[in-house]
């Protein structure tokens, strides 16, 4: 552990939060025993916390080596066993070097191992912390415990006995002589116990963490354990299928989080996550709900429908002046040019390095030492097989062949292989690490012309195979592919070059003229087109990077860009054009051809609302000219269902339109986009006679659920009281 | 390494066991001279202390020559037998049977005044007590006494070791006609005059009346060298006599 994670903030609150928000004794409770037993004097009290922390230091760290070989079931024991080793220790030399002390702590040494804080400090946090954790957190309680002890001490010994540490203060103060006299009764037991309590008071009257803590006190309890549990589940925290408190701990680092704001997070989501669940259990879906959902979801229709389109009206209609400079006039602000700019930008790419010298004989040849694997060619081999799911099929097959069946007949009969049934069952030449680890070890292994057992896949499909043709692997000699290697060099030379160069081109472009980079580098400046914010014409980071604040507003270089094609770009802003409204004449064509075609689309609207109308009145002779007039076909789906792809959407459409009598027709009009109005003529609705179970019930009860959590999310805001500190605004 | 399985669990007990126990022999052994020495100059710093010397431990060697002149081991009978004073072990002798124990005496010499030094052992609240009652060569009267303890409650049993719990012993007598009384230790104050009681302390009642009980005892079991040293002064102060009335006569003749 370095230093300065020693001195860390939360290794800090390891010290200091036991000494006060969570004090063994009067925030947790523990130690109470020894709290009254020996708390008459402020000597052994002094001499007890010493001890104590020496005790607790030293187990903390010990418990926290042994840590990972504790066996759980034992470890209690194994704390007892720590803490009186180090208890007899501790008396053993005190009765050797300070004899004194060691008779005025008496028993209480031995007392210590019943001490409840110690044996807590263990299993809590030593079993789950590293050595040095542990001790300051050893240190930290003890330093609790022990200011506690001395605090009540005092109040006993000074109040009892009119004594601090043997000396009479009180008599020297005079305050006898008033008519004072010792309280006796603080002497007793039962005073340490109403001291401590005293204490407690005043601590918590005090302190509003704890009286926040005490609101929540059952629920944090069962919260946190929960929350633990689920951090520590989670296979992200856990090194070899163990929870790690390091990796915990490195990785929230990592994402910025505290372990504190971290499990406050978690605790939330838990909460959450608990709610929906209680709510998901109050809603249900009756059998018949199911069955009637179910249906519905599987039922089927029959439709045809006639789709007109406006290309045939276009032309037809007609739109004057007038309309379009009221059009232009209403639409102004959709005539608008963007600004666009020019840049001069400097590019660097592997072309503008010069050509490397050609390379030596030795450097090429370890250049193709390393990377003989690219000259070679792995072993391949050539198989056919069949392939059978059932394995009893698979079995009889087997013995035919082996009894000198016809190979490529029987896998042309039998395969399910579809793609190399045809061949025979052939596969062509293949190398390994492409057929599956099974087929390899299987195909590898044979000879030509052996025939395999059967292979068994994780598919499920069983193999019989035969080995017709083996290639061996093959490597190109070096004189072969001298040539390939001498452009492998160059291309790696200058790849270098180029990276180099790169930083060099960075630094001197955050520093200096455009002009400047491309004269020190011997680059050539370029300048671009004037273009627009999205334009296509060059590459996206290229056109961001050109209307970017650094850019346009500062008049600066760019960051270095790197490019698709390995370019590295810098550029900076040339000449700006801003934004202008266009003029009626640069735009007339546009708008006219958006009247014509809004024009032509309300006229197959009305011809297809026509046509359905006249047909569901049952006038058929109208109908009949119509679609003549215009030369129109029904074009019919059969039974779709929802799911069918369908030209226009009609699949969904279809579902919308109201359910026909029997034997009747429902006929309805739709417009389906800017070019297409439909008529739909639905015939029929049925439903399968088999229907499965789509879980659609579940999908709604989820929706339901979600539905209940979210009413209640806002029942719960406007129930509550929402206050806004102003002046934290 | 599987630290759940039940081999492995015996294994670490085992082991675990094994070096705590060399470990706590280990320190015990190295420090038991230590400790040793602690206790017995504590002895010799107490058996002063209770005839009114009292002096730093570490001084205890030195002084304790200059004022302890004898040292008697006696048995029951009253009659000196062989042994080292020092070491007789009260808490052993305490085990057998009466008339088989040892009885240590020390005999001291302050301001030419001889005292008698009798070791006490007895039992308080938590574990034992002992102490060191002085007589004065009457045989009779205190002339000083500490007690000290194991592991008596801090502020109430244990302070049976304070001055103002041992200094009025000094003073009262162990006989009354003849019969040995003792020195009561007296729950909620000795009334005033009584030669054979002391101030009990608050809260600490069953190591007050242990010490009652253990001087009790202890005196008891020195009766009869106590009846014979008394004969012997009687004897020694009747031939002193003789001595004057001879010397007298002298005069007279001449």
């Amino acid at each position: 552990m370095s230093k300065n994670s020693f001195l860390s903030k939360k290794n800090k609150m390891l010290l200091s939060d036991p000494l006060d928000d969570n004090n063994p004794i009067t925030v947790q409770v523990l130690g109470i025993c020894s709290a009254l037993a020996i708390t008459v004097q402020l000597k052994p009290a002094v001499v007890m916390a010493l001890s104590v922390l020496v005790v607790l230091s030293v187990a903390n760290v010990v418990v926290s080596l042994m840590r990972k070989m504790i066996p759980s079931r034992i470890r209690i024991i194994v704390f007892l066993v720590v803490i009186a080793t180090l208890v007899i220790l501790v008396d053993q030399v005190l009765k050797a070097f300070v004899y004194d002390v060691s008779k005025e702590l008496s028993v209480f040494v031995g007392l210590i191992i019943t001490n409840c804080i110690i044996c807590g400090r263990l299993e809590a946090f030593a079993m789950a912390n590293p050595p040095g954790k542990a001790f300051l957190d050893g240190l930290g309680n003890s330093f609790g415990y022990g200011i506690i002890l001395i605090i009540v001490a005092f109040f006993r010994e000074l109040l009892g006995a009119g004594t601090l540490f043997g000396y009479p203060v009180l008599e020297k103060l005079g305050v006898y002589d008033l008519g004072y006299e010792n309280n006796g009764m603080m002497i007793l037991p039962p005073m340490a116990l109403v001291t401590v309590g005293v204490l407690i008071w005043w601590q918590r009257a005090r302190n509003e963490k704890l009286i926040e803590n005490y609101a929540n006190s059952l629920d944090i309890v069962t919260l946190d354990q929960e929350v633990r549990s689920v951090i520590q589940s989670n296979q992200a925290f856990q090194v070899e299928g163990q929870f790690s408190e390091d990796r915990y701990s490195q990785i929230l680092r990592l994402n910025s989080y505290n372990p504190i704001s971290y499990e406050i997070a978690q605790s939330k989501a838990l909460s959450q996550e608990q709610i929906k669940r209680n709510l998901s259990e109050s809603s249900f879906l009756s059998k018949v709900q199911n069955q009637q959902l179910n249906d519905l979801v599987s039922q089927q229709r029959e439709v045809s429908y006639i789709a007109i389109s406006t290309d045939k009206y276009i032309d037809i209609v007609d739109v004057d002046q007038n309309q379009i400079s009221d059009y232009f006039n209403e639409n102004n602000f959709n005539f608008v040019e963007g600004r666009k700019v020019k840049v001069d930008f400097v590019e660097m790419s592997l072309d503008s390095i010069d050509e490397p010298a050609n390379p030596d004989e030795d450097t090429l040849q370890s250049l193709y030492e390393d990377n003989t694997e690219l000259y070679t060619n792995p072993e391949q081999r050539r198989a056919q097989h069949i392939l059978i799911e059932d394995e009893g099929l698979a079995n009889v097959l087997l013995v035919q062949i082996k009894e000198g069946a016809d190979f490529a007949e029987l896998a042309k009969v039998n395969s399910e292989d579809s793609s190399s049934n045809d061949n025979g069952g052939d596969l062509g030449f293949f190398e390994k690490d492409l057929m599956g680890a099974e087929f390899d070890k299987a195909v590898f292994a044979m000879n030509i012309g052996d025939i395999s057992d059967l292979v068994a896949t994780d598919s499920g499909y069983f193999h019989i195979i035969k080995l017709t043709d083996i290639k061996d692997e093959t490597t190109q000699s070096y004189d072969e592919v001298k040539d390939q290697l001498v452009a492998l060099y160059k291309k790696n030379a200058k790849q270098k070059t180029l990276f180099d160069l790169q930083e060099e081109f960075a630094s001197l472009a955050y520093e200096e003229s455009l002009d400047m980079v491309a004269d020190q580098l011997d680059l050539e400046m370029q300048t671009s087109d004037f273009f627009a914010q999205g334009s296509g014409d060059y590459d996206q980071a290229f056109v961001a990077a050109a209307f970017s604040e650094e850019v346009i507003e500062n008049s600066e270089n760019s960051q270095v860009l790197e490019l698709d094609g390995g370019k590295f770009v810098v550029l900076a802003l040339s000449s700006l054009q801003p934004e202008r409204q266009k003029e009626l004449s640069e735009v007339e064509d546009q708008i006219r051809s958006i009247l014509r075609n809004i024009a032509a689309k309300k006229l197959i609207d009305d011809l297809s609302l026509s046509i359905a109308s006249s047909l569901a009145s049952g006038d058929e002779v109208m109908s009949k000219k119509l679609l003549a007039d215009v030369d129109l076909e029904w074009n019919s789906e059969g039974w779709i269902e929802r799911s069918s792809d369908l030209p226009f959407n009609l699949a969904s459409i279809a579902f919308t339109i109201p359910k026909p009598a029997d034997g009747e027709h429902t006929y309805s009009s739709r417009s389906v986009n800017n070019s297409t109005s439909l008529v739909i003529d639905l015939s029929g609705v049925r439903t399968p006679e088999e229907v499965t179970d789509t879980g659609v019930g579940e999908l709604y009860l989820s929706q339901e659920n979600n539905e209940m959590f979210v009413a209640l999310i806002k029942q719960l805001r406007e129930n509550a009281e929402i206050k806004v500190f102003t002046d934290l605004l | 390494m599987d630290v759940n399985k039940n081999s492995y669990t015996f294994s670490f007990a085992a082991i675990m066991v094994v070096v705590v126990a060399a470990l706590l022999s280990i320190a015990a052994i190295a420090l038991k001279p230590f400790q040793s020495k602690n206790v017995l100059l504590e002895k010799k710093q107490n058996i002063l202390s209770s005839v009114g010397i009292n002096i730093d431990r570490e001084d205890a060697d030195v002084q304790y020559p200059l004022y302890v002149k004898q040292e008697l081991v006696l048995n029951a009978n009253g009659e000196i037998v062989d042994g080292i004073a020092f070491d007789v072990d009260l808490q052993k002798e305490l085990k057998k049977d009466k008339n088989l124990q040892l009885l240590p005496l020390f005999i001291s010499e302050v301001d030419e005044k001889k005292q008698y030094i009798i070791p006490l052992r007895g039992k308080g609240l938590w574990g034992p007590i002992w102490g060191f009652i002085a007589l004065e060569d009457d045989l009779n009267k205190v002339f000083g006494a500490v007690f000290d303890h194991k592991g008596e409650t801090p502020g109430l049993g244990a302070e049976i070791n304070r001055p103002f719990f041992e200094d009025p012993f000094a003073g009262k007598t162990i006989f009354e006609d003849g019969e040995l009384i003792s020195i009561k230790v007296i729950k909620g104050g000795a009334p005033k005059g009584d030669m054979h009681g002391v101030d009990g302390i608050s809260g600490g009642t069953i190591t007050s009346d242990g010490v009652s009980d253990m001087l009790y005892e202890r005196l008891n079991m020195y009766l009869p060298y106590f009846s014979k040293v008394k004969s012997e002064m009687d004897n020694d102060l009747n031939i002193s006599k003789t001595d004057t009335l001879l010397t007298l006569n002298d005069i007279i003749i001449k």
